[in-house]
């Protein structure tokens, strides 16, 4: 540690605060060794930016919106930590670790209404987007798959699609394996290499074991597993950062099924707290600001070096930080939105934007649910949810049924197998089809979802398009009087025909499903208008070698600012199906080396 | 002002008074006796919908009453309690007054109730609010009444309002007392009237009665765990979840034999048991509106049918039962 730098505590209790900075003004570097960096978000980017940072002795400030969830952050050990979070349902739909919608609120329109002149169709929350120290993964199912050597390449094998922005990467999977192995290393990953169908292997090699055993499979990944068995698919354990077995100081988890959208009061899952950012606190050279909103970034007069940011702090006070290394990590719509509002004499469209491509090509992907349906209690909240991993799906397709149906070639995803729904979420799916009285009381009590289904989900890639996009909405403010984020979105015909296509496949695997009744599929891009209410993110901020078309360079760079870097997944060119979390840590952690290496050669 | 959530719980203020009735020993749930001059002691107690004056905590007691017709309408008690039974209103009633006590109780504490074999329980203890919780809930409680600095994305009516005005309406279309009306004449006035006082009332309070009975039970509703042993649902299990003997075991019959071909009705709706995160998405997104879930669910796709599908499943069980 070089200690070069004044910048007030960084360790201790003092290191987690949600009071102010210290004033920014009194962090003079000393020496060239040490350096000093702003994050804009504690999540799975923003904390591995900063442990990486840190651990090269760089004094690191994270500003979060959110506010702090787990106690003795930066003093206990990862097992040690305390929690706010409960399996409490009740917690989790009164928006805890969410942004209020009242407070900060996000709108949406489709393409068709934004042709139409409507400037938005819906004001208030959206999907499953986290705002806490740790972000998402706080609350996050904890899949842990990796991307697909083909997915870095699509536009070269697979040549464009009329009305999308298909890009290749301007890396390859060879640039992240290492990146992959060390943060599923430290963030301590169950499955099993051996399990893994050949042509995974071969798409995503790896070189050594899964830190940990696959975890138990509930009794409906059991029947799915045998479905997709006779259709000819293979479902294997999904790689999963939820320990199996002791990691690290935490414990195995214990199966009780509520994950996604549930904090995990046991400590069983790999998070961004435990895996980065409360190791890089205890070392002392990274501060979290909670509740703090950063709604500009600065540069100097010409545009071209950056000067600081600016926030809200937890009081309402306006504060600025000076830094000349700002590190990007809102996840898609919160980046292009600080991009945005960081406009400027020198940057009229927003901050980094001559591409005009900021807040564009905003991606989620596609889901197709489907589920067999039984006569029997399966206790399908038993276990982990979606313990299992199905890539049969997965694609690229190309074959005349595909360009019979409009589209040149199509690329699906991942399946998910084997979940189940709790009650208080399944009551409010019913009340609106059933409204009040004896009917929602003895469909309650018929146990459909909590009991009856054995489901999986196609998590479907999504083509990038240009106006499928963030900007700043005209009217509707946030509680500081910021603008909103304004969604618009629709989903391409490529993921109507893959939904098509797939979800016939994935509902006929189901029929398979030995004992059911019957099987259905609902393919969102075919049934739902507008964007779906995922947590699975990426665009507006595309990296590439062209500045023309891009506004990061290959290593997260903005193209037209010295010392903003975006780390999350803005950067993806495209969206392949997979649940992101691994991706988006593992190229955090290489721009990450990027940032420490970029800046030693120009102190040296 | 609390960063950590593990200070000491702060007492409660207005002469509450608190008490621990356990009502059984496997489902320890915990209910609340007005005492005359108890003090609070262990962090195991809730306060729940009642000052030491013994009125609500925010609805007058003919307030209260007329809740309680309406939840028994809501979520209707059959073999086992219902909304208005097990607790809804009084709950509904504690979340209107939340902040008349510290901390209010908008969250229950992490991480485990005692219900997972957990040795006290955490959930008693509400979390503190932060500023920019408090203001949330304040508005979504309060409402902005009139306050511009609050009006940021326009005016916002608050639950106390919205239950306020609508008990009153309620009470007025049903010639001055909801409660002594029949329950299906309660039933087919709130399913004809078009007082939007009524309607936005419905929009809130059948979301809330929902939430009450099937949540975990320290937020009032669901006592004795009424909600969840209706519908054989185990709730929350941390710390001990499942073995993995109960993981593997086979299925069970579960409380209803539902008849195939009624089962079959619903299939429309069964691939969204598959996905708890879309689910949660959906839902979360919803807010506390009947009106928004019905637009998200709107949005996909056709689902007419399966109202009256549901209907047929509804007497199906019924004569079978």
């Amino acid at each position: 540690m070089s200690g070069s730098a004044t910048c007030a505590p960084t360790s201790g209790p003092s290191a987690i605060s949600t009071a102010s900075a210290p004033a920014s003004p009194r962090c003079r570097r000393r020496s060239v060794v040490g350096r000093e960096a702003v994050v804009v978000g504690s999540g799975a980017a923003g904390s591995v930016v900063a442990y990486e940072l840190a651990r090269r002795g760089w004094e690191v400030t994270v500003l979060e919106r959110g506010r702090h969830m787990r106690s003795g952050l930066g003093r206990a050990t990862d097992g040690d930590l305390g929690t706010r979070y409960g399996s409490d349902e009740i917690k989790s739909a009164r928006h805890f670790g969410f942004p209020d919608p009242l407070l900060e609120p996000y709108t949406q329109r489709t393409r068709e209404d934004a042709a139409a002149g409507r400037a938005r169709t819906a004001v208030g929350a959206f999907g499953q987007l986290g705002a806490a120290v740790g972000g998402t993964t706080l609350h996050y199912n904890a899949k842990f798959p990796r991307f697909w050597k083909q997915d870095f390449s699509t536009l070269s094998d697979l040549g464009p699609q009329p009305g999308a922005q298909v890009a290749d990467w301007p890396i390859t999977y060879a640039d992240l394996e290492p990146h992959y192995d060390a943060v599923e290393r430290r963030v301590g990953v169950s499955g099993s290499r051996a399990a893994m169908p050949a042509r995974t292997r071969e798409q995503a090699p790896r070189r050594s074991e899964f830190a940990m055993a696959p975890l138990p499979i509930s009794h409906t990944g059991q029947l799915l597993r045998t479905a997709a068995r006779l259709s000819g698919y293979e479902a294997y354990p999904q790689p999963a950062a939820v320990n199996s077995a002791p990691f690290r100081g935490r414990p195995a988890c214990t199966s009780c099924g509520l994950c996604s959208g549930f904090g995990c009061p046991i400590d069983a899952r790999g998070d961004a707290i435990t895996a980065w950012l409360n190791p890089a606190v205890r070392a002392g050279r990274v501060r979290v600001l909670a509740r703090a909103f950063v709604h500009r970034v600065d540069t100097t007069r010409d545009g071209r070096r950056v000067t600081g940011v600016r926030y809200v702090d937890a009081r309402g006070r306006r504060r600025r930080i000076a830094a000349d290394t700002v590190v990007l990590a809102g996840s898609p719509i919160n980046t292009a939105r600080l991009l945005l509002m960081s406009a400027s004499g020198a940057h009229e469209r927003g901050l980094g934007n001559g591409s005009d491509q900021v807040g564009r090509n905003m991606m989620f992907h596609a889901f197709t649910l489907a589920a067999a349906l039984y006569p029997d209690d399966l206790h399908p909240l038993r276990g982990q949810s979606n313990p299992l991993q199905m890539d049969d799906l997965m694609g690229p397709f190309t074959g005349p049924e595909v360009r019979a149906l409009g589209v040149p070639w199509i690329k699906g995803g991942l399946a998910q197998v084997g979940s189940g729904v709790p009650a208080f979420a399944e009551a409010k799916l019913l009340a609106p089809i059933l409204g009040f009285g004896t009917a929602h009381r003895q469909a309650m009590r018929a146990g459909l979802l909590h009991q009856r289904v054995a489901g999986s989900q196609l998590v479907g890639e999504d083509l990038p398009l240009a106006d499928n996009r963030i900007d700043l909405d005209p009217d509707v403010r946030d509680h500081h009087g910021f603008p909103a984020a304004r969604i618009t979105y629709s989903a391409h015909p490529h993921e109507k025909v893959a939904a098509v296509l797939l979800g016939a496949r994935l509902e006929r695997m189901h029929l398979a499903a030995p004992g059911s009744l019957g099987a259905a599929v609902i393919p969102f891009p075919l049934v739902q208008s507008g964007p779906y209410a995922t947590a699975h993110l990426a665009g507006t901020a595309r990296m590439g070698t062209d500045p023309r078309t891009s506004v990061c360079d290959p290593s997260g760079r903005l193209h037209e600012v010295d010392g903003v870097w975006v780390a999350d997944a803005s950067t993806f060119p495209t969206f392949p199906g997979f649940n992101p979390t691994n991706t988006i840590m593992s190229n955090a952690r290489r721009v990450a080396f990027a940032i420490a290496g970029a800046t030693t050669a120009k102190a040296s | 002002m609390d960063d950590e959530g593990t200070g000491a719980q702060a007492p409660l203020t207005g002469g509450v008074t608190r008490r621990v009735l356990l009502r059984d020993g496997t489902a320890a749930t915990v209910a609340v006796l007005l005492a005359g001059s108890a003090t609070a002691t262990t962090g195991d107690a809730i306060a729940v919908g009642l000052r030491a004056d013994g009125r609500a905590a925010f609805l007058t007691a003919a307030e209260l009453r007329t809740l309680r017709a309406l939840c028994a309408v809501l979520i209707p008690t059959d073999d086992l309690p219902g909304a208005a039974d097990a607790g809804c209103p009084e709950a509904i009633d504690a979340l209107l007054g939340a902040f008349a006590v510290s901390p209010p109780r908008i969250w229950a504490g992490g991480g485990f109730s005692d219900r997972g074999g957990a040795p006290r329980n955490d959930f008693v203890r509400f979390l503190e609010l932060d500023r920019y919780e408090r203001r949330a809930w304040r508005i979504r409680i309060e409402g902005t009444r009139g306050l511009q600095r609050l009006e940021w994305a326009g005016p916002v009516r608050g639950w106390q309002a919205v239950y306020r005005e609508g008990l009153a309406a309620l009470d007025r279309a049903a010639r001055g007392d909801f409660a002594a009306l029949p329950v299906p004449a309660a039933d087919t006035l709130l399913r004809t009237s078009r007082d939007p006082d009524v309607q936005e009332l419905l929009d809130v309070a059948f979301p809330h009665a929902i939430e009450f009975l099937y949540g975990a039970p320290e937020y009032g509703g669901n006592r004795d765990l009424a909600g969840w042993r209706a519908i054989g649902y185990d709730g929350d299990t941390l710390p001990r979840g499942y073995t993995p003997e109960q993981i593997a075991a086979p299925p069970e019959p579960g409380l209803a034999a539902v008849p195939a071909e009624i089962l079959l009705g619903l299939l429309d709706l069964a691939p969204l048991g598959g996905s708890s995160e879309l689910v949660h998405g959906l839902t979360s997104r919803s807010g506390e509106r009947l009106s928004d879930l019905r637009a998200d669910l709107g949005a996909l796709g056709d689902l007419d049918g399966l109202g009256a599908r549901l209907a047929a499943l509804q007497e199906e069980v019924r004569r079978g039962a």
